[in-house]
């Protein structure tokens, strides 16, 4: 509720006139019963007077008009009004993953997230487009209408209320804690469907090489049909009241026609009191219906807010909003303590100083930490306990833009968008032109592969990069953090999967292309490494040893063994 | 609409029979629904024939309360088959696109890409999962409404009548209208989506 409050007071004045005209609606409506009743009273009456029929015609028709009209404007307007605030919603939800830790976005699903950013978010429409107008003014317009019927006959007033009263208990039974329970699990069921789905279409291609049809294809329909069953016994469950709720709540004349006899026998009402009233009643029916209606979205927003309210208010990185300017590009580690997950440390109390122009490397088994190491440094989480400075500045202390202007990070998985070539390396900074583009390709070395593609740098790579090999992808992504220009780069295993002759090239290229930026690289192959400034072997969190290759194979007993692994595997 | 409705039963499978005993139970529906004019229409004759007493009273009653407890039944009867149908149908489309991407040589999905394919299988069905049961419930019940109402009016006077159908026919008319200019704009909102 709070978020759709938030949302709805950021465009009041829309709101309120969409409000305003709704209610307006409504009255217009209920005018037309009124003279729908006059006719009906002058007919019984017997009154032949032809330009009363026909001015009160005259008036139905034009209450028509202005209720079509008004409610049709207040609907335009409210829906405009909700159309941005949902733009505005998944926006702030985009800004918003963007300022969180990597590993809190990281730990939920793709799936997940997209049945937020795109469902639950579209669901919220009904909600701020026509709960906020309709629900008000359909609140309003029974209410008028019952105090001049009140005012027509209070006993049969008040008696036509009992069905509605009745109605409504039954309607409000079913929303009960049962209700929130069984919503909220229809959610998760829900989104338990969506990443079988996921997972099942994105997987398709290793289920069918390893023949995981069945088992794969059982997780999916047993999550189709989860979904299915759930909502129908769930209707099962709440249909009874819900169809005592919608029938009986409308259905005045339950009463009024019976005790509006009774009245009528003993003399105590008139006949045009009585006609006038039934009529009335009717003019509430489709009131009292919408009202019915949204009170079953209400019981759901909370749930549906709920979850985009989470993500909203999820705890984010620490960095402050300054940008700062760094006294060079040196990185200094401070006994730094970091872990995933309570108690399990990944990091350990490590200290490190790489300087300014330098290029260094981080080594160590897999698990060591060092990939977590570099990580930490391009401010993808906060760490636990200790600093990290950047140009003798706390990286904590600066803004996420201005971090990320310091340091290009490529990883060994670039997500690559469906795009060609050229804008994909484009990304690296937006203003490059087409030569620019193709200048920072040659340069580091993948200008021939690309030319050799269907349509050069006009390739379209595909979901993910899907129609190119990894190795491929990799190099584009290191054209594309080239083009960046960042004073800091890191490569976290950024060449393990292009073949050795190309990694050899590709390594000499980015030498060149780093000369005098800072540069990490974490790599596998340890024989690609052997002429880095300073080597450090990170081990169990822990920086085990640190300097040259020749310094190490001499005072490291862990990196000489990996080394010689690593020689012995490329023979 | 007619389109429309010859495509969700198409699209519906093995749910028509759901569908089916939906509309007939719809149709009852209509008729009790009617059933509570009768009661005005009684109350009405016994007092132009100034024969209203305490018997009237209860006749009343007995016919507005037949008329609600026939609608409830056949509310619930009509919207439980709906809800079956629109929901089982889409798990049996997730079902068939599951079965289907086993069977298609790889190529097909550089066509269609997966993104393309999720989209389909989550959000555009779970549109229609929960659209459809609603659309048949209100459109349908409509119509149901509108047709029983025709006809009675017809039985009382046929001028009347002819006036409602009149009047039936204008509203469809409109109503294509607003269908033929919405279908462009619906497409490209589809598209938007799978973006």
């Amino acid at each position: 509720m709070e978020l759709i409050k938030q949302y709805v007071k950021k465009r009041n004045v829309q709101y309120f006139a969409s409000i305003m005209l709704a209610i307006a609606g409504v009255i217009a409506n209920l005018f037309s019963y009124i003279y729908m009743a006059k006719i009906i009273v002058g007919l019984i009456d017997g009154d032949k007077n032809i330009d009363f029929y026909l001015s009160a015609c005259v008036m139905i028709l034009l209450m028509f008009f202005i209720k079509e009209i008004s409610a049709g404007i207040s609907s335009l307007i409210s829906h405009i009004a909700t159309f941005r605030s949902l733009g505005e919603i998944r926006n702030d939800i985009s800004q918003k993953l963007f300022k969180m830790p990597l590993g809190d976005v990281m730990s939920r699903s793709s799936g997940e997230l997209k049945n937020i950013i795109v469902e639950q978010v579209d669901s919220m429409e009904t909600s701020l487009a026509h709960l906020v107008p309709e629900f008000t003014a359909n609140l309003v317009g029974p209410i008028l209408l019952f105090i001049y019927m009140l005012v027509l006959d209070w006993r049969l007033a008040l008696l036509s209320l009992i069905p509605l009263v009745v109605g409504m208990f039954a309607m409000m039974s079913v929303m009960n804690v049962r209700y929130q329970q069984n919503f909220q699990k229809s959610v998760s069921i829900g989104q338990r469907m969506n990443n079988a789905i996921v997972e099942y279409i994105n997987g398709i291609e290793v289920i069918k090489t390893f023949n995981q049809s069945e088992n794969s294809y059982k997780k999916y329909s047993d999550a189709v049909f989860d979904n299915a069953s759930f909502y129908y016994n769930w209707m099962g469950e709440t249909m009874n009241r819900v169809a005592i709720g919608r029938l009986l709540s409308p259905m005045g004349i339950l009463t009024i026609i019976p005790f509006g006899i009774l009245f009528y026998v003993n003399g105590s009402l008139d006949l045009s009191s009585l006609i006038t009233i039934i009529v009335l009643s009717f003019a509430t029916v489709s009131s009292v219906l919408k009202v019915m209606n949204y009170m079953d979205d209400l019981s759901r927003i909370s749930t549906i807010t709920g979850e985009i309210e989470k993500i909203l208010k999820a705890r984010e990185l620490k960095n402050t909003e300054k940008n700062y300017d760094t006294k060079g590009y040196g990185i200094e580690l401070k006994n730094i303590d970091f872990s995933y997950e309570e108690d399990k440390k990944v990091i350990d109390d490590i200290n490190l100083t790489i300087h300014p122009n330098s290029v260094s490397a981080f080594v160590g088994p897999s698990g060591s930490g060092k990939s977590t190491l570099a990580k930490l440094i391009a401010g993808f989480w906060n760490i636990d306990k200790g600093t990290i400075k950047i140009g003798d500045i706390n990286i904590e202390d600066m803004s996420l833009e201005r971090l990320s202007s310091l340091i290009s990070y490529v990883s060994q998985d670039n997500f690559l968008f469906d795009m060609s070539i050229k804008d994909n390396i484009r990304i690296g900074n937006k203003n490059a032109t087409d030569e620019e583009v193709e200048e920072i390709a040659k340069k580091s070395a993948c200008h021939d592969f690309i030319m050799n593609l269907s349509d050069g740098y006009d390739t379209v790579v595909g979901e993910g990069g899907g129609h190119l090999s990894g190795g491929e992808r990799q190099r584009i992504s290191i054209a594309r953090a080239m083009l960046k220009d960042a004073p800091i780069v890191i490569l976290d295993e950024a060449t393990s999967y292009i073949d050795p002759e190309n990694e050899a090239i590709m390594q000499g290229a980015i030498v060149n292309l780093v000369k005098g930026k800072t540069l990490i690289i974490i790599a596998h192959r340890l024989r690609t490494i052997t002429d880095v400034d300073r080597i450090f072997v990170i081990e169990n969190g822990k920086v085990n040893n640190s300097g040259t290759h020749q310094e190490l194979l001499e005072k490291s007993e862990l990196y000489k063994e990996m080394y010689e692994a690593s020689v012995r595997g490329n023979e | 609409m007619i389109k429309v409705f010859k495509k969700i039963w198409d699209f519906s499978g093995v749910e028509q029979g759901n569908i089916r005993k939906s509309i007939i139970a719809g149709f009852l529906h209509a008729v009790f629904n009617a059933l509570q004019f009768t009661a005005i229409y009684y109350m009405l004759v016994e007092i132009f024939n100034v024969t209203a007493d305490y018997k009237s009273i209860f006749v009343s009653f007995a016919i507005l309360m037949t008329s609600l407890i026939g609608k409830i039944v056949t509310q619930k009867i009509s919207q439980m088959n709906q809800t079956h149908a629109g929901y089982f149908m889409a798990a049996n489309k997730r079902i068939d696109i599951g079965e289907k991407i086993k069977k298609v040589p790889m190529g097909f999905f550089s066509d269609y890409s997966l993104g393309r394919l999720t989209t389909i299988a989550t959000t555009t069905l779970s549109q229609a999962e929960q659209w459809i049961p609603m659309l048949l419930v209100l459109v349908l019940g409509g119509i149901l409404n509108t047709l029983v109402f025709v006809i009675l009016s017809l039985i009382f006077s046929y001028k009347i009548g002819l006036i409602a159908i009149c009047g039936v026919i204008v509203f469809f008319i409109v109503t294509s209208l607003m269908e033929k200019n919405l279908l462009p704009m619906l497409r490209k909102l589809q598209k938007y989506r799978q973006i």
